[in-house]
């Protein structure tokens, strides 16, 4: 197995979403949560009680920041301003890294806020990189891009999935979010072998895995973080962490959030199907 | 391909999203299989679109959407989308030009008679925004101890300029909306509520919202105050004495709606 390298950016453990009802749960009680992610459009503007238990989260776990908007991929001009809002807010609750999706959100000025795919060809990767070199020289930090889950593809695409992370990676530096259940959701809905793309990645590159459910919608699976990680993305899973250094490992669960004790009850199975882990 | 080529093949995606009936054929563009066809394929991004961002209306116009009833808010949410889609990295933003759109495409103007429930819908929109911003914005909570109240005797009371607190909203309405969005969180069905006007103030204390009522002369005050207008000129203009405004400021200070005297705002 490799030696680790992940940018120089640390193994912080097991961590989840950091969720306001759980707050309690997490600021008073010992917990087997080791870490926590934040998304970070939900906090950049506020001044309210958001923000109040990040940095009270960030006071005692590390802490990572997750965004949604930073559309790398769109055709607009990349907002600076919010990019230097996100680096003032990773500064100032010492984000171990800032992280957000191969995929564009919008373009003409619209935010569509969902994750849009990109067509994969040689010119979106040469545009793709050179957008991720601006935004790492804005955030004056390695940016970490996390593969989306996809339901269409361009007829155009000339570039595997996979490999356009791994040259992207190769040719920005920046550092990849390897998001299992995603990788297997875009492999059920578009056909290919979850497997031969994992085997694909650039395993140094690679600075943390995410988990999460999905929904079965018998045609299609769909990425709705509503549910507990499916049998076969365990397996990948297990796969992956066998191809890997140790690293940190994120649970996502954003809708029809469980009571803390189930969310930390489904953390210790990854920690359980870790390779190498008891 | 140039960026040109990404930049079409991108405007004809999120055209696609936003507008699924001007979508056109789109096997051409899209690759599909037997199991998930092209055009279903767009599709799910066409319905997740919409379900997200109606979801998100709803969740930041709760009472408006209890008063409409959820099909009715839906239908006036997808024409707001569709009117004016979102322009902001943040979903909070979402909902700022509700209120506006719905007042500028009122039906009941057109057809002459103004109805008014939908005075009630306006009034509604515009205190679960003003809501919605109390509760994201900035408040006392991150602040020190307030500073020492001027009092009239002290030299250049009169010029003395005060800052309130970023979670302040300030709303005038036609309807008691604040007592009628209470009962409506509360899970309750409450009948309509008859016209009064109320004037409120929303602030933040330990992060919840609380709504409180004026009378005029001290909500003129209060809103003058909060444009930067100094003591003497902004009590004289709400009809208030010069003690009366000493009084109000003590208060409001008391009660960190007021955080700041003569630009000295203390941190935590």
């Amino acid at each position: 197995m490799p030696g680790p390298d992940r940018l120089g950016l640390p193994d912080l453990g097991f961590g989840v979403g950091l969720r306001a009802r759980h707050a309690d749960q997490v600021l008073r009680e010992p917990s087997r949560v080791d870490w926590f992610e934040v998304i970070t459009e939900n906090v950049l503007d506020n001044g309210g009680y958001a923000r109040y238990l990040l940095d009270e989260v960030a006071e005692r776990f590390p802490v990572a920041l997750h965004g949604v908007s930073l559309s790398i991929g769109s055709t607009d001009p990349l907002d600076l301003d919010y990019l230097e809002r996100v680096g003032r807010l990773a500064d100032g609750v010492g984000a171990a890294w800032v992280s957000d999706h191969l995929c564009w959100t919008g373009v003409l000025g619209v935010n569509t806020h969902d994750l849009l795919p990109l067509p994969l060809t040689e010119e979106s990767l040469r545009h793709v990189v050179r957008r991720v070199r601006v935004a790492q020289d804005v955030l004056e930090r390695p940016l970490v891009l996390e593969n989306p889950s996809t339901y269409l593809g361009f007829a155009e695409s000339t570039v595997p999935e996979s490999e356009f992370l791994a040259r992207l990676a190769e040719e920005s530096g920046c550092g990849l979010l390897l998001d299992v259940n995603n990788v297997y959701v875009s492999a059920v809905n578009h056909e290919f072998d979850p497997y031969d793309y994992i085997r694909a990645l650039p395993v140094d590159r690679i600075v943390h895995l995410h988990l999460a459910g999905h929904t079965d919608c018998g045609t299609h699976l769909i990425d709705t973080h509503d549910q507990p990680v499916a049998d076969p993305v365990w397996d990948l899973y297990a796969f992956t962490t066998d191809r890997l250094p140790a690293m940190s490992v994120l649970l996502e669960w954003d809708d029809r959030i469980p009571p803390f004790p189930v969310l930390a009850a489904e953390l210790d199975k990854a920690r359980e199907r870790t390779a190498g882990a008891g | 391909m140039p960026a040109e080529r990404l930049r079409g093949l991108q405007a004809w995606l999120q055209g696609a999203i936003l507008d699924p009936e001007g979508t056109g054929d789109v096997a051409d563009v899209l690759v599909g299989t037997a199991r998930l066809p092209a055009a279903r394929r767009l599709a799910i991004y066409q319905h997740g679109y919409l379900t997200r961002l109606l979801g998100c209306l709803g969740a930041h116009y709760p009472v408006a959407r209890h008063l409409l009833g959820a099909d009715l808010f839906d239908g006036f949410a997808r024409d707001y989308l569709c009117a004016r889609p979102s322009r902001s990295y943040t979903l909070e933003a979402l909902g700022a030009g509700f209120a506006e759109h719905l007042a500028a495409t009122r039906p009941d103007v057109t057809e002459g008679e103004r109805e008014p429930w939908i005075d009630l819908l306006f009034d509604v929109v515009r205190f679960e925004r003003a809501f919605t911003e109390a509760h994201a914005a900035a408040g006392a909570e991150f602040r020190g101890p307030p500073p020492a109240a001027p009092e009239p005797q002290d030299e250049d009371w009169a010029g003395t300029s005060v800052s309130t607190v970023e979670c302040l909203r300030l709303v005038r309405a036609g309807f008691p909306v604040h007592t009628f969005a209470v009962a409506v969180r509360a899970r309750h069905d409450p009948p309509l509520p008859p016209p009064g006007e109320v004037r409120l103030v929303l602030s933040r204390t330990d992060f919840v919202v609380t709504v409180t009522e004026l009378d005029e002369p001290r909500f003129r005050l209060l809103a003058a105050l909060r444009a930067g207008t100094p003591l003497g000129r902004a009590g004289v203009d709400a009809g208030l004495a010069p003690h009366e405004t000493a009084v109000c400021v003590r208060t409001w200070l008391a009660e960190r709606l007021i955080v700041g005297i003569n630009g000295r705002t203390p941190h935590r």
